[in-house]
């Protein structure tokens, strides 16, 4: 799609803000004690709508709805969606209109560029400045929402991309968390030779193509190349890009993965249940995944738990991928100003450690502490290791690329010696859509 | 005397049309609301350069020049016309076979409803239930296991063009059953004597059906085959449900296209592109059976 306004842009600065994001939620803090919101009944004055496409979290968000009701007298409560497609298209022809939602979850990066440059919603900088002048919220994640130095989200949710575990086949086993690259493709090795699947891998939904563009790419070419590419400022047929792929083919060959057809959660899940019984052992994806794995029977720290791939390449630095996912305020919903009530109040530690332990997150507010053992794990070993974060794939780079490139990386997925021509075919692509933003 | 005579006849006359016209206007209101302005509205916007954000921008006829020239119209139309000759092929044979079937054996009552049951089935669950036996650890690889062709097992809704195939017959098994029953409508209209005389004259029961029964069958036949071609060209749910089009957009056809470019990449001027050239499709089959209702009912 043409871009044809284009005061506000997700720009390199920003860009490499984002990119540079070190931990967020790792540092201690004070463990908040809270009245469970069931127990306070005091009336709410107001109750706002909040769409989003996550229908799982629903009742999540709606006890965390009814928390901010009790604490500012303005509630929320969830509007879902089941279908992304729907909730996409549905929010996009309110946002213009008197019917814009209170409150709606988005993408961030180049996914919300257009709804800025559109005018469609509120800047919330007024809200972020106390954080970002306390520490409390790393400027990382604010950089995602940065447009033309306006913040324009609060985080609903940040999740890192690590590769999940079953804890009780590897006890069983004997096996241990690798940290080099060959510890792992041994670990791989000694789960084929067991008859077990190493790691899931799916084109269901066709996005999840790119988690594991987007991990070997970084792990053999390093941060500097990724964000180049990127921003359009190398290409995907260059031949690092090839490497990494040759990679990806290489480890498809040695049987690592699972039947690209399996279901993950966009339409069923067949995943879950494969790492449950013990059939597959690893699945590389983002933490948000942990919801649906406790809501299927495992339990964090002892049904399942997480690692950070290791690199391809020793010689690079530490780096892992985050997602954040923005929550917004219409610019041109009837309760405005109650919405940007709720936006403040979301930011506060009272609001992320309910909404965390409730969902199993991580915190992006640092001063808040989790009980949850794979989010401190994580933590952790970012803190240990000085990881550097990267902003995934998806909304790291302008929508009309990635669209093609997921569908691009499935074929390769499938046809395996198809590499250059899917690299050729997604450059087209990026040199039409690099050129005509200008 | 004449004339105002003449004046009021002229005014009940004229009274009596403007009646009639009020009677019309609920329907053409909600014809026109409903259908002739998003119509109108979806060409206007073929015609434009949308996000569904910003105003639209005209731009001519460069949404048609664009779309002729994307690598995805040669996939999507090649799958589109896969899906209008297996349609007429398999839901048509098939509801044709059953009717023939079920309408010469005991207890047909049953069996017209066993073989209907599909239909009363939304085309979303109908959807899901096939993609769950389709899957790589679905009923379909296990069966194939069970009888020894492990070979044949695979990933049948990410395997080019086996997916279109398999969609293709969850098609063919919920639609077939509504065949069946206008068939079986045809085959109640047919007298009995021409098919006694063939029998006196010594046809077979095959030569009966070829020469008889199946002529006879004709006007009947033709809006089946009408009828089961439109509905090919809308055929959506179960395509963006079983594969949302891919695997690499392999399976999407015209509809699928179309909802795409509109509402995944919010290009709405490119997705009404597509919309307008299937509405086009679909208007001319859809006048070749509407000319095909009106020959039969009013002989014209």
């Amino acid at each position: 799609m043409s871009d044809r306004k284009t005061p506000l842009r997700m720009n390199r600065r920003n860009f490499l803000k984002t990119s540079g994001i070190a931990l967020a939620g790792a540092a201690a803090g004070s463990a908040l004690t809270m009245r469970s919101p069931a127990t306070r009944v005091r009336a709410q004055s107001t109750v706002l709508d909040l769409y989003h496409d996550k229908a799982s979290w629903a009742p999540n968000a709606d006890a965390v709805g009814e928390l901010a009701g009790q604490s500012i007298d303005v509630g929320f409560k969830s509007v879902p969606f089941p279908d992304t497609t729907t909730y996409q298209s549905t929010v996009r022809a309110s946002l213009g209109s008197d019917a814009a939602p209170d409150l709606f979850t988005w993408w961030s990066g180049f996914r919300m560029e257009d709804l800025v440059q559109a005018g469609t919603v509120a800047d919330l900088t007024a809200i972020w400045e106390p954080y970002l002048a306390s520490g409390d919220y790393n400027p990382g994640i604010a950089a995602a929402y940065t447009f033309d130095d306006k913040i324009y989200a609060v985080p609903f949710n940040v999740s890192f991309w690590v590769v999940y575990y079953n804890v009780a086949l590897f006890e069983e086993n004997g096996f241990t968390i690798p940290t080099t690259w060959d510890e792992f493709t041994a670990l791989c090795d000694s789960l084929v030779a067991k008859d077990i699947t190493p790691m899931a891998q799916t084109i269901d939904g066709r996005w999840p193509s790119f988690i594991l563009f987007e991990e070997l790419l970084v792990r053999t070419a390093g941060p500097d190349f990724w964000n180049g590419l990127m921003m359009g400022e190398q290409a995907y047929n260059d031949q690092k890009v090839l490497d990494a792929l040759m990679v990806w083919k290489d480890l498809m060959g040695k049987g690592y993965f699972t039947d690209p057809g399996i279901t993950m959660g966009t339409s069923d899940n067949a995943m879950i249940p494969l790492f449950q019984q013990g059939k597959v052992a690893m699945i590389p994806i983002g933490e948000w995944y942990s919801a649906s794995m406790v809501e299927s029977g495992l339990e964090p720290g002892t049904g399942y738990d997480a690692f950070i791939m290791p690199n391809v390449n020793p010689d690079l630095g530490n780096v892992l991928f985050f997602e954040t996912g923005p929550m917004l305020v219409s610019e041109r919903g009837a309760r405005k100003d109650e919405a940007l009530k709720v936006a403040e109040w979301w930011m506060t530690a009272e609001a992320q450690a309910e909404w965390c332990k409730l969902m199993g997150f991580s915190s992006p507010n640092a001063s808040v502490t989790l009980e949850n053992p794979v989010s401190n794990h994580i933590a952790q070993q970012i803190a240990d290791g000085g990881y550097l974060a990267l902003q995934r794939y998806w909304e790291a780079t302008p929508p009309a690329i990635v669209e093609l490139a997921v569908d691009e990386l499935a074929r390769f997925v499938l046809e395996p010696d198809s590499a250059e021509d899917v690299l050729d075919a997604i450059q087209t692509t990026a040199e039409q859509v690099w050129s005509d933003r200008g | 005397m004449f004339l105002a005579a003449r004046t009021a006849t002229l005014v009940t006359f004229r009274r009596l049309r403007l009646d009639a016209y009020l009677y019309l206007l609920p329907a053409v209101l909600f014809v026109g609301i409903f259908l002739l302005y998003p119509a109108a509205f979806t060409f206007y916007a073929s015609l434009t350069d949308w996000d569904g954000l910003n105003p639209p921008q005209f731009i001519g006829f460069d949404n048609y020049a664009r779309f002729f020239e994307d690598p995805v119209f040669k996939t999507s139309f090649s799958n589109t016309l896969i899906w209008v000759i297996a349609t007429i092929l398999f839901p048509v044979l098939w509801g044709l076979g059953m009717a023939v079937l079920v309408s010469r054996i005991r207890f047909e009552g049953i069996f017209k409803t066993i073989f209907y049951l599909p239909y009363a089935i939304s085309a979303t669950s109908t959807s899901v239930m096939w993609a769950f036996m389709l899957s790589p650890n679905g009923f379909i690889n296990a069966a194939l296991h069970e009888v020894g062709l492990d070979e044949w097992a695979r990933s049948w809704l990410i395997s080019p063009p086996w997916h279109t195939y398999m969609m293709i017959a969850a098609y063919t098994w919920q639609s077939a059953g509504t065949n069946m029953v206008l068939f079986l409508v045809g085959l109640q209209t047919i007298p009995v004597e021409p098919v006694e005389a063939a029998k006196i004259d010594g046809a077979n029961g095959w030569q009966v059906f070829r020469h008889v029964v199946f002529p006879l069958l004709t006007p009947i036949t033709s809006v089946i085959v009408t009828l089961a071609v439109i509905n090919s060209f809308k055929v959506f749910d179960l395509i963006w449900v079983m594969t949302q089009g891919g695997p690499y957009r392999s399976s999407e056809t015209l509809v699928v296209t179309m909802y795409r470019e509109s509402f995944v990449g919010f290009d709405l001027g490119y997705g009404a592109a597509v919309a307008s050239l299937l509405s086009l499709i679909v208007f001319v089959f859809s006048a070749l059976y509407l000319r095909q209702i009106f020959r039969r009912e009013f002989g014209r």
